[in-house]
């Protein structure tokens, strides 16, 4: 039990993670350089999902990906998909909660970017994919990586919103962290230990392994601060 | 191939209006911060987008509202080199150098890479990060990443004004004797009318968003359009004066209680005019007596080499007290015991006085 709620955690963590990372960079250096009209209000929205209560924002993404939702019944009608009591549901639930630490993060470490390197790379034939790739990421790699740390630990903990969406199915919904809130309702005590001290450790031995990661990457140069 | 720049734009309440043509060689753009000198090369570069215009290397053109193009920063082989030189601190000079050579095969990179390192005196230092260059250093990787692109036109913003003295004459020293090997025309913007005078053969003067004169850099250096030209290019008296006496051969003219004889100017006793000389250019000797033509120490500003001092010369056509600068020569100045007497004579030699009709 605690292997299969294990398994789900970092399945549904990292997956959300990696969704996290492909969709919030972008998003974040977007929302760091553009000039568009609404862009703090924007900015503002991307934040609701870090202080709604996970509860109300499970609800309403069972709203929206349930059978009668509009997205959900396309999804369903389309592509076969259900995402409501599935593994795929925890992920959605946690990517919706976790990304906003990320965007936040990351938003700030490019803003910090002087965009004059940017232009110089622009006069120098690059293209804005290039200038993102080989300038604005690489400068802001320290902040990125705090911020997938933070959503990376963010999705792992998740419980609230994932308990609406995907339910607590062992085997097949049931995280870590709901594992540990069933252990404790049915007085297994020893269970809810063993399944604490474990997420506690898989956690914690991530953020040493993205630091690490950073640091080695960052050797050669010294002046983004990990913050 | 001739750069060609018309624009006309604005930020905010600024409003920038512009045009001059840069041949061959280094045209440097002169004005004050705020002028709209940076606002400029962005447009050249295609960072910043004018309202309307046309921007053209030769026959290729940058940018053309009337045609709707406008052509991305990236497809217009221009090299720019900023003002604190943005050189990218998690590359090594090597790399910073190379990063505009893209699709170029490697061996041929490799090669451009030495040349410019050469060319540049930065051999040995390919390795090296950006924090770990000094400022001279800095300054010649920037300038060797706009080259080795091969650019059709190189924007140089400012290029030696973060630099300290020392460095700073070196690296100019050495951009004279770089200039020859760009072949391309090359645009300086910079506030320092001796760097401009120095390293351009052709200024642009640019006052507040609008050319106020532009030429080769002997005609605005000795003949400047107006007052605010000759400001701008270090002529620190600018004064009104008064005709008060006419010959054929030219005028008298009163500037508060001086009076000076200026040949060749064609004007009626009693119309305003206005006079230009630099301070440099003012003779101003110690006085033993106090007669009208004598004026009094306001101001004494040592340099060390030279010393300027302010001599009131009574008060103008508009009854604002009027005094002129002066810089003693540095023998005089030597001579001269501290603190310096009251009563000076001045006397302004007539072919250092540039003389505009009022304006």
């Amino acid at each position: 039990m605690t292997a299969d709620a294990l398994r789900l955690s970092l399945q549904i963590g990292l997956t959300s993670t990696v969704l996290s990372v492909i969709f919030g960079v972008p998003l974040a250096w977007w929302l760091a350089r553009t000039n568009v009209r609404g862009r703090d209000i924007l900015s503002a929205l991307i934040l609701v999902p870090m202080v709604l209560p996970p509860t109300v924002l499970g609800y309403y993404l069972l709203l929206a990906v349930g059978k009668r939702g509009a997205l959900g019944s396309a999804l369903e009608s389309v592509f076969g998909v259900t995402l409501v009591f599935d593994w795929t549901g925890a992920v959605l639930a946690a990517f919706v909660v976790s990304t906003p630490f990320l965007v936040r993060t990351a938003q700030a470490g490019f803003e910090s970017v002087d965009r004059t390197l940017e232009d110089a790379a622009r006069t120098l034939g690059h293209s804005e994919r290039s200038v993102f790739f080989r300038v604005a990421i690489p400068l802001a790699r320290g902040p990125i990586l705090a911020g997938v740390a933070l959503s990376l630990a963010r999705a792992l903990g998740e419980f609230g919103a994932t308990l609406m969406v995907a339910g607590n199915i062992p085997g097949r919904t049931q995280t870590m962290s709901l594992a540990i809130y069933d252990a404790v309702q049915a007085g297994r005590t020893s269970d809810a230990q063993v399944l604490a001290l474990t997420l506690t450790l898989v956690t914690i031995g991530l953020l040493v392994a993205i630091g690490t990661a950073s640091r080695a990457v960052r050797k050669r140069q010294r002046d983004t601060p990990w913050p | 191939m001739a750069l060609e720049v018309r624009i006309r734009a604005h930020m905010g309440s600024f409003r920038l209006d512009v045009g001059f043509e840069a041949d061959e060689g280094v045209t440097a753009v002169l004005g004050a911060s705020g002028a709209g000198k940076t606002l400029t090369l962005r447009a050249i570069a295609g960072l910043f987008r004018p309202d309307s215009g046309r921007i053209a290397i030769g026959a290729r053109a940058l940018y053309d509202s009337l045609a709707q193009l406008d052509l991305p920063a990236r497809e217009r082989k221009v090299g720019y080199m900023f003002q604190e030189y943005a050189l990218f601190p998690h590359l090594s000079v090597a790399d910073n150098i190379t990063f505009g050579l893209r699709g170029v095969p490697h061996a041929q990179v490799r090669a451009l890479l030495t040349e410019t390192l050469e060319l540049l005196g930065l051999s040995g230092l390919d390795k090296r990060f950006p924090d770990g260059l000094s400022g001279g250093q800095r300054q010649r990787v920037a300038l060797g990443r706009a080259l080795a692109s091969r650019p059709k036109v190189l924007l140089l913003d400012e290029p030696f004004s973060s630099l300290d003295s020392p460095t700073r004459s070196a690296v100019t020293e050495q951009f004279l004797s770089l200039r020859s090997q760009i072949a391309v025309p090359t645009v300086l913007v910079t506030h320092d009318t001796t760097e401009a005078y120095s390293l351009a053969q052709r200024l642009v003067v640019l006052h507040e968003g609008a050319v106020l004169q532009e030429g080769p850099r002997e005609d605005v250096f000795h003949h400047p359009a107006s007052p605010q030209v000759a400001r701008l290019i270090g002529v620190r008296n600018v004064l009104r004066g008064v005709v008060s006496d006419v010959s054929d051969q030219g005028a008298e003219v009163a500037i508060g209680h001086l009076r000076t004889y200026l040949p060749g100017v064609r004007a009626v006793v009693g119309s305003a005019l206005t006079i230009g000389i630099r301070p440099e250019h003012v003779v101003a000797k110690p006085a033993s007596v106090a007669s009208p033509a004598n004026g009094t120490l306001v101001q004494d500003v040592d340099m060390g080499l030279a010393r300027r001092v302010a001599i009131t010369l009574g008060s103008g056509p508009d009854g604002k007290d009027l005094s002129i600068y002066a810089d003693l020569a540095p023998g005089t100045a030597k001579v001269l015991t501290h603190p310096l007497p009251d009563l000076w004579n001045v006397m302004l030699p007539a072919h250092a006085v540039h003389v505009w009709p009022q304006g």
